[in-house]
């Protein structure tokens, strides 16, 4: 079965190191779904040090399956998001 | 059968003659493998079951194939010591390794109600410490990060085991998936990976499957606000 890894992206990039085996890329796309929705709910008012964050799934040869992103929008967020966004990777 | 009364008696000392009755209670054991079930979801047993070696997970399946286990069973402790009143069973528990069982026929647990009242009341107990390591892992789903969640198990599983001999020197062996740590805290599988490195990263914990080390207990307690209250792990008559 193959391997899938599942980076996550806000101000900074977090490598997954080991990656998941999961049925195929409709499998992964669930995981990555879920795992967003998990991650965002962990990060409470930390999201909004940047107002957006994203899980990104790649598979085993660095192809990406799907990037799931959320993002704050809106002048509420201006005010509190004060940091300017690093430049990508 | 001795780590049951090891277990019951770290909560209140037992009787000579409650000791005979516990020992008199257990049919001879007989093996489960991995993935079977112990008690099967709605069925109607006959008697109660204990867990002598092994990992065992009661758990609620979901319309849609999918389960959220609500406890982690380990020795010595009964699985569904409440299908005397029950009867039938609102759940299932599975063997999540390769388990060895005991049973305990219902008709010599009435009677240990009818003629050992004390010991009667520390049965009771072993049922409501199973109610509040439900609420505990409730609290822990509905309200914890996911870091906390996955540290709180570690502290009580550690906690749980030690307490029957099987675990010591903040080491023990945890012979389960990844896959079924994440039916165990409703997060998805590739979340607990994530988790597990997070906690190596931090130092918390050295994880070599199937061997948990907690090599700082101090942190991770503070990281999952684990007060083993719940757990009732003093001598306190009953």
């Amino acid at each position: 079965m193959p391997r899938y890894f599942f980076d996550t992206k806000d101000g900074h990039c977090v490598r997954d190191p080991e990656g998941s085996v999961l049925d195929d890329a409709q499998a992964a796309r669930r995981e990555g779904l879920s795992l967003l929705g998990e991650l965002l709910r962990d990060q409470g008012e930390g999201f909004w040090e940047t107002g957006h964050f994203s899980v990104i799934v790649t598979d085993d040869v660095g192809v990406q399956v799907v990037t799931l992103t959320t993002t704050a929008t809106g002048a509420s967020v201006h005010e509190i998001g004060e940091k300017p966004d690093e430049p990508a990777d | 059968m001795s780590l049951l009364t090891e277990k019951l008696e770290r909560r209140d000392r037992l009787s000579e003659a409650e000791k005979a009755a516990l020992a008199d209670l257990l049919e001879p054991p007989r093996t489960v493998p991995a993935g079977a079930d112990i008690v099967s979801e709605h069925s109607r047993p006959h008697h109660s079951t204990l867990l002598a070696t092994g990992f065992a997970g009661r758990y609620v399946t979901l319309a849609d194939g999918r389960r959220q286990i609500t406890q982690i069973g380990v020795a010595g402790d009964f699985v569904d010591l409440h299908s005397l009143l029950m009867k039938q069973m609102d759940h299932g528990v599975v063997a999540l390794t390769d388990v060895t069982v005991a049973n305990a026929p219902h008709g010599k647990l009435r009677k240990i109600t009818e003629d050992h009242p004390h010991l009667t009341r520390v049965l009771w107990l072993d049922t409501i410490v199973d109610a509040a390591i439900h609420r505990q892992w409730i609290a822990a789903m509905g309200r914890r990060t996911g870091l906390a969640q996955l540290a709180h198990l570690l502290a009580e599983l550690y906690l749980r085991l030690e307490l029957v001999g099987q675990a010591r020197d903040h080491v023990f062996e945890l012979p389960l998936s990844q896959p079924v740590l994440a039916d165990s805290l409703g997060l998805s599988a590739v979340h607990i990976s994530r988790l597990v490195g997070e906690l190596r990263d931090s130092r918390l914990v050295e994880w070599t499957h199937p061997f948990v080390r907690i090599t700082d207990w101090d942190r991770l307690v503070a990281v999952a606000e684990f007060d083993a209250t719940y757990l009732r792990l003093q001598c306190d008559p009953v």
